[in-house]
């Protein structure tokens, strides 16, 4: 069993229409979680290598990234990159979470180290059904690697 | 002058055959030529490699070619440029195959004469042209073809993201202020949900189309009874839904295609003959109809409404719809998915069919046999 | 959505378990599956390897959309079949979820770090354990999306 504080998610994601969308579909499917947002890849690398955000707040290392593959100045493959070659960070659980269904880029993703790969569903039903499948998974069932990892 | 004259390359060793090509070339009347002449291939080739050559005239017997070899070095070496092949009396086929392997013209030596010489060797330049034309418009059609089919593929794909955002907001409203709205407004808002539904169903289709013209077919070896088997177990929720009751009526042979492309032909099939159908447990019959030893035409027959012959074509078009939306639901590009599908796999679709007497939709497809498997290795080879 | 729901085959699972009645329990909990898919065992890591490889008498073996596997095999552990598993160019797309008795923080931190999708610990319970395969069944076969083989594949 996991501890009794919420999910701390990183959410890498420009569309802020589909920021609204996700937090709703996480709020309906009753995933207790924290979601700190960053609209592109470079922000995010900042912030998980710093311990900081943009305002210089600081910023605890995530439980779980939410990465879009199509981010503006470094894109989610990139990001993911750099957070898999990193020694310290690797471990973190990277979840894509994108439009794109192109084997090509779910073969790179897989490749490159992503933990898992998800597609936007198009319908706000199956969005809520997605992330309610996800969250049990993630954090009801899966071990996530302990923090001071 | 010498600008405009037809540069004429003849490659023959044998200098009485190239005394005789000359003196008929310098009797034609009206036509400008220059006439080179070399005894060797190789010779020839480097010519051809440093100079512009309107037309070649190539003995097949040289000494350092060999026949057909001869004619294909030379295309290699000036893929552009038109050949009259020169061989002896007796030696016409090997002329033929020459002219199979790209060569314009030949000619028999000792049956040559002055006027018909000039004119092979301007008929030579002639369809070397219109072939050269005929080649680059392939090509360019198959580049458009290729453009078309890569801009469906991402126009319908970036259409969905703007759709998930008018689908997710039309439906947080009507969640969060449907009661602030007045009756005409939750009508309005209920007909914005439809239409972004539809939208999204013929995005759908239309990127299933696309695959389909993409990606070539895989050329396995399929059981149309497990694919059939396959998709009525995809489909029993609807199936269920609506009563309705599938036979599969005979065996059904082994095909040789791609099982997922004939479980959505198959799929697309029954959910026509569902959807166009006022019965209360619609009946749908499958089953092979004809075997011929290279191929089986199968049918879905259905107690559906009918389709009348005058739209028998029309049916099969993109997004084309031959009633009311209110009537009967659906985007109409199932039919277009199962024929480009068949198709693809070299066979055909069709459907027989009165109004108001149900459907038979019929659809043929190349047997598995040995010799198909053996072709398919030796061609991947 | 496309998943592996969609693949038109059964969703081939390798699970590598040297425990007789987890593989038998895995197998019933997949049986009720709402995805059809086709399990296969591996009883040790060199056998493992060997079926992901295609070598010795597993020349015919499915290729493996997803893997199961726990830490603690004879003859090759898991830890490094994870390990040869993620460092082979064309091997290391196929996820590999961990699952394992061991909940040692170690463990876990060792099996992330040596790129393991995700790590699960084994319920000692029989009905949670039902559960937990069904759950991995759910996210993975239901709302991911795996890498076809493909242009990309080998």
């Amino acid at each position: 069993m996991q501890e009794y504080r919420p999910i701390q998610i990183l959410l890498v994601e420009d569309n802020l229409d589909d920021v609204t969308i996700l937090r709703r579909a996480l709020d309906r499917a009753q995933v207790p979680s924290e979601l700190h947002l960053v609209r592109d890849g470079e922000e995010a690398v900042n912030l998980l290598f710093t311990g900081h955000d943009a305002e210089g707040r600081a910023a605890p290392r995530p439980d779980l990234v939410l990465l879009d593959i199509n981010t503006p100045r470094l894109s989610g493959l990139e990001v993911l990159q750099r957070i898999k070659e990193d020694d310290e960070l690797c471990t973190l659980p990277v979840v894509m979470l994108t439009v794109s269904a192109r084997n090509e880029d779910v073969t790179r993703a897989y490749r490159l180290g992503a933990n898992t790969y998800v597609q936007k569903p198009v319908e706000f039903k199956q969005f809520v059904r997605v992330l309610e499948v996800l969250g049990e998974y993630w954090f009801e069932v899966a071990k996530l690697p302990p923090k001071a990892g | 002058m010498e600008s405009n004259a037809i540069r004429v390359l003849l490659v023959e060793d044998n200098p009485g055959d190239a005394r005789l090509i000359r003196e008929m070339l310098g009797d034609a009347r009206g036509i400008d030529l220059s006439l080179e002449e070399v005894d060797r291939l190789e010779t020839g080739l480097d010519r051809l490699k440093s100079d512009h050559v309107d037309v070649v005239l190539l003995d097949l017997g040289l000494p350092d070619g060999n026949g057909l070899e001869t004619v294909i070095r030379t295309q290699q070496q000036a893929p552009g440029v038109p050949i009259v092949v020169l061989t002896g009396l007796d030696d016409e086929v090997v002329a033929l195959d020459a002219v199979h392997a790209g060569a314009q013209d030949y000619l028999v030596k000792g049956e040559i004469e002055s006027s018909p010489l000039a004119r092979a060797i301007r008929y030579a330049i002639e369809r070397k042209q219109v072939e050269e034309d005929l080649r680059r418009a392939i090509a360019e059609l198959e580049r458009k073809t290729e453009l078309l089919e890569s801009f469906t593929y991402s126009v319908s794909h970036d259409l969905k993201e703007p759709l998930r955002t008018i689908e997710a907001f039309s439906q947080f409203l009507l969640e969060d202020s449907a009661d602030r709205l007045d009756e005409q407004g939750r009508d309005y808002l209920q007909r914005l949900t439809q239409a972004s539904a539809r939208m999204k169903r013929q995005i759908e289709e239309l990127l299933t189309l696309s695959a389909i013209d993409r990606q070539p077919a895989a050329e396995g070896r399929v059981s149309v009874s497990h694919a059939v088997a396959e998709t009525l177990e995809g489909m029993r929720f609807v199936l269920d839904q609506r009563k309705a009751r599938v036979v599969v009526e005979n065996e059904l042979p082994d095909v040789q295609g791609d099982e997922v492309w004939i479980q959505q032909i198959v799929g697309n099939l029954i959910s026509n003959a569902l959807k166009f159908n006022e019965s209360e447990e619609p009946f749908v019959q499958i089953g092979v109809r004809d075997m011929t030893p290279k191929t089986a035409t199968f049918y879905v027959r259905d107690n559906g409404i009918g389709i009348d012959p005058e739209y028998h074509e029309r049916i099969f078009g993109v997004f084309q719809r031959l009633h009311r939306r209110e009537q009967y639901d659906g985007t109409g590009a199932g039919l277009t998915i199962a024929r480009r599908a068949v198709e693809a796999m070299g066979g055909r679709v069709w459907v027989e069919s009165q109004a108001g007497a149900g459907a038979v939709f019929l659809f043929s497809l190349p047997l598995w046999t040995e010799t198909t498997a053996h072709l398919t290795t030796a061609m991947a080879a | 959505m496309t998943t592996v729901a969609m693949l038109g085959r059964p969703a081939e699972i390798l699970l590598v378990e040297d425990n007789l009645g987890d593989v038998r329990l895995t197998e019933e909990a997949l049986r009720e599956s709402k995805v059809s898919n086709r399990l296969s065992v591996a009883r040790d890591g060199v056998e493992a390897l060997a079926f992901v490889r295609r070598e010795g008498g597993f020349a015919e073996a499915p290729k493996p959309d997803l893997i199961l596997l726990d830490l603690n095999l004879p003859r090759k552990d898991g830890r490094e079949v994870l390990a040869e598993l993620k460092a082979d160019e064309w091997l290391r797309k196929i996820p590999v979820v961990i699952l394992t008795t061991s909940k040692a923080e170690e463990d876990v931190l060792k099996s992330y770090r040596l790129h393991a999708n995700c790590y699960i610990t084994k319920p000692v319970d029989f009905e949670q354990f039902i559960d937990v395969v069904q759950s991995i069944e759910d996210f993975w076969l239901c709302i991911v999306k795996l890498p076809l083989e493909g242009a990309n594949g080998k």
